[in-house]
């Protein structure tokens, strides 16, 4: 079952060496934030085009995907799939724009680039239904399962106040960069579900965050690993009867895209292109105040770009 | 060397084949197979497509008829071709070191007919218990199902494993849900019996409980070809008989019992001088030929009928209490941190998957062969304990510990050979009402600890749970009126061992109010700038 475990320790260092002599020395596989502060804004709001077209927008103003990207990578581009519905009743995130990001990664040089998400309907119609896995594999990454406990490791979360630990998916802990792709949703019980609140598809036991403070333990959770990068879909928004919409008339089209390193920021600038004040969202004025990120927009850097 | 194909090595080459089919489908977990293709290959199932066709009617289900032609016409080639547990047995059988060496039985005639109408009454009193017992489609089902399955899963995850190593994620892990071992004690009682009858005796179970093997001989006694021995070439080398599986060859008067032929065929085969063919027997009645008996058989074969007798004598005091009311049953899962969970609840009536209309229909069609519980891609069907009632046991009941129905899903209503699930399309699944929601607001998260949760309105696909402001947080509350009984809402609830939702099964399904919300259009974006 620690698959990992074993490739680490069963073939042995030696072989581990080879391998990080051919992706070209240590520093390329190190994990962490890459070079988050040689960024000219703290995010980026596009809007008026389609989800590609302001994707493409977005990263430029990032400086290229190539800053977050490096040759030889494994890439982990985690959008929602949370849902068995169709792409145009906005439940999941636009499969367009997860495999059009996937595309981008290989095309920088990513070695691999994964996909999944530990959904709430049953996981392999969700892969299906919400077209991502045709587009993903179409793009040329790969869609890779969530759906038992056994792809899931436990790490410890040292700054969790309620949130201690949890199960992570291994490709988490594997890959070099992780890329977050959440679409902005209303959502019952936590009122908006963006960046912070799609990491709940990277754990195992999501009704222990529910028993013990949900808010907390999303931000919790973020304390222990921030994406590289988030990228908010906000094309088609589903404003009422959220997460998973009970039909088309759930739909708003706002037609946006929002791009940060910085999740808090990403979720609070969402927030407002929802409508709610980032403070009325508990999970967002929690991670603030615990100094995960920054939800005060005008002291950010922003890039607003019309299409 | 083109040797011209024996009837026997024939009957091989299909029975193979569909027994591997049908093994596959019965343990398929990536809906390898549409469905069409499953109603295809048990288009002849015999007791499903009777079922189907009392139940139901139309085209799909007169694949028993198809079978009753064949039986007219050559005998119970049913038996030997397509009983998938027939074929298990003769497998069973050969799993000795040495060769079998069959010998003439007596007929049981008294006890297979006796079971036989003992089956047919209880299930036209609606009680299908004794027949699901014993119907070898279904047997064979649970053995795929609930013996197999497992297994098949264990070898899967075996791989996945290893090819974990190699980084790849081409195949996927899947996790068994637990069967309860009541029921699995039952099919395996059963699975002994029959397969060390198999190993002793060949097909003795097909002639002497089996009622399927019963009502096929009825009408294999007026069979228009029937496997003869010609008097004048037979030399009694007694060849035939020791192949004879069925035991139904006496070379006294050098004639076969046609009622109990299996039409196996190996007689034809192992017959040196040729003797033994099919022959047009048109008017004229096969006759049984009384033997010597074999006592220990003989009491072997009553103590089973006679326990037989006594669960259908329960089976009718079973309808008396089957509607009881059935404890919401909670799984420990160490200690508990929180309070929320702790009140006791009470389901009022189980929940039957949609397109089983209503409990009574359900229980007396579902002969709990376990297709659907192979194929619900939710893991939501499980066969049930006491939840159906204990006579009902076996038959899958919607268990929302091991998840819920996924709302956009028709697999099982599809599958179902037998009508106990009838085919329903999407839009209608989406209306259709199996249980109505319960909140108990005293088990709540959010009442009791006072944080936010909402999985329960999270998973909800019609919104019949909606959160709703309640002392600055956010509390669940519900409309049954809407909600379609899905379990989505119970299954997500995190609190144990009791859910602070949960829903109850209507004994009748019903046809559920769609959302108000529904039928608007969609809006254009009302952002025209930038609200940052
Ligand atoms: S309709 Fe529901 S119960 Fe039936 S197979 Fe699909 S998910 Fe399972
Ligand atoms: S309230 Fe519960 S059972 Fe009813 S439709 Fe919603 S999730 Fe399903
Ligand atoms: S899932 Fe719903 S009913 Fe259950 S504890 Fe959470 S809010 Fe309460």
């Amino acid at each position: 079952m620690k698959r990992r475990d074993f490739l680490k320790k069963g073939l042995g260092a030696g072989l581990m060496a080879g391998a990080l002599l051919k992706v070209g020395g240590v520093g390329s596989v190190a994990k962490g934030s890459p070079a988050a502060s040689d960024s000219a804004f703290d995010l980026v709001a596009v809007m008026g085009g389609e989800p590609v077209p302001m994707f493409d927008k977005a990263i430029a103003a990032m400086g290229g995907l190539g800053r977050f990207v490096k040759k030889g990578q494994s890439v982990l581009v985690k959008p929602n799939i949370g849902w068995d519905t169709a792409p145009e009743l906005g439940g999941n995130t636009n499969p367009r724009l997860v495999a059009h990001i996937v595309k981008q990664c290989l095309r920088v040089g990513a070695k691999e680039v994964y996909v999944f998400d530990n959904t709430c309907d049953n996981w392999s119609r969700c892969y299906a239904n919400s077209g991502i896995e045709d587009a993903v594999k179409g793009a040329g990454g790969k869609v890779v399962p969530a759906n038992t406990e056994n792809y899931f490791k436990p790490v410890s979360i040292p700054n969790g106040k309620r949130l201690k630990e949890a199960k992570v998916h291994e490709l988490v802990l594997s890959c070099d960069v992780f890329i977050n792709v959440p679409i902005l949703k209303h959502h019952s019980s936590t009122k908006v579900t963006i960046s912070m609140k799609n990491l709940m598809g990277i754990v195992w036991d999501r009704r222990y965050w529910h028993k013990n403070d949900l808010h907390q333990c999303i931000a919790d959770f973020v304390t222990w690993r921030k994406p590289d990068l988030n990228v908010v879909d906000a094309y088609r928004v589903i404003t009422r009867n959220g997460p998973r919409g009970v039909s088309q008339a759930d739909v708003v089209m706002k037609k946006s895209l929002l791009m940060s390193t910085d999740i808090v920021a990403a979720d609070a600038a969402a927030a407002k292109i929802f409508g709610v004040e980032p403070c009325e969202v508990p999970h967002i004025k929690i991670a603030h105040e615990m100094g995960v990120g920054n939800m005060n927009l005008d002291e950010l850097n922003i890039e607003r770009i019309r299409m | 060397m083109l040797k011209r194909l024996s009837l026997k090595n024939l009957r091989r080459i299909i029975a193979a084949v569909y027994l591997a089919l049908f093994t596959f489908i019965f343990i398929d977990f990536s809906e390898n197979f549409s469905s069409g293709f499953i109603n295809g290959l048990l288009y002849l199932q015999f007791t499903p497509s009777l079922l189907k066709f009392l139940k139901v009617g139309g085209l799909i289900a007169t694949g028993f008829i198809v079978v009753l032609l064949l039986t007219l016409l050559f005998g119970r080639a049913y038996c030997s071709f397509l009983c998938p547990l027939g074929i298990l047995q003769d497998i069973m059988a050969r799993l000795r070191a040495k060769r079998p060496r069959y010998k003439y039985l007596k007929p049981r005639n008294i006890v297979r007919y006796a079971i036989l109408t003992i089956v047919v009454v209880l299930t036209i009193a609606g009680s299908l218990f004794m027949l699901y017992l014993l119907d070898p489609y279904s047997i064979a089902g649970r053995i795929f199902s609930d013996f197999v399955r497992p297994a098949y899963y264990g070898v899967n995850n075996f791989f996945v494993m290893i090819l974990g190593f190699f980084n790849s994620y081409a195949f996927h892990h899947v996790d068994f849900k637990p069967i309860p071992w009541q029921g699995m004690a039952i099919t395996g009682a059963v699975v002994a019996v029959i397969g060390f009858m198999a190993w002793k005796w060949g097909r003795l179970y097909c002639n002497s409980i089996c009622p399927v093997g019963a009502f096929l001989s009825l009408i294999s006694r007026y069979s228009l070809f029937r496997l003869k021995i010609d008097e004048k070439s037979c030399i009694a080398c007694n060849r035939c008989v020791r192949d004879c599986k069925a035991g139904c060859i006496s070379l006294k008067d050098k004639s076969i019992d046609f009622s109990r032929c299996v039409a196996c065929y190996n007689c034809m085969d192992s017959c040196r001088e040729g003797s033994i063919s099919y022959q047009l027997a048109f008017g004229r009645k096969s006759s049984d030929v009384p033997v010597e008996t074999d006592p220990t058989r003989r009491s072997f074969v009553t103590t089973f009928a006679g326990m037989l007798i006594g669960l259908a004598a329960m089976g009718w005091a079973d309808k008396l209490f089957a509607q009881r009311r059935i404890r919401n049953r909670g799984v420990n899962q160490g200690p508990q941190v929180s309070a929320a969970g702790s009140k006791p609840n009470r389901r009022s009536a189980p929940i039957t998957p949609p397109g089983s209309y209503n409990h009574d229909d359900y229980r007396n069609t579902c002969t709990a062969c376990h297709l659907c519980v192979t194929a619900c891609p939710s893991h939501v069907l499980q066969p049930s304990f006491n939840e159906l009632g204990i006579f009902s046991m076996l038959q899958p009941h919607m268990d929302f510990r091991s998840g819920f129905c996924n709302y956009e899903c028709t697999k099982c209503s599809e599958v179902c050979p037998t009508g106990a699930i009838r085919l329903l399309d999407l839009e209608t699944k989406k209306r259709t009402q199996i249980g109505k929601v319960v909140f108990h607001r005293g088990n709540c998260i959010v009442r009791v600890d006072r944080t936010e949760c909402g999985a329960c309105s999270e998973h909800c696909p019609t919104k019949a749970v909606q959160m709703v402001p309640w002392q600055g947080l956010l509390i669940p509350e519900v409309n049954p009126e809407i909600c379609i009984g899905c379990g989505a809402c119970e299954h997500a609830c995190p609190t144990e061992p009791y859910k602070a939702i949960y829903v109850n099964g209507n004994p009748v399904h019903q046809v559920a109010k769609m959302h108000e919300s529904i039928g608007n259009r969609p809006k254009e974006s009302e952002l025209d700038d930038f609200p940052f």
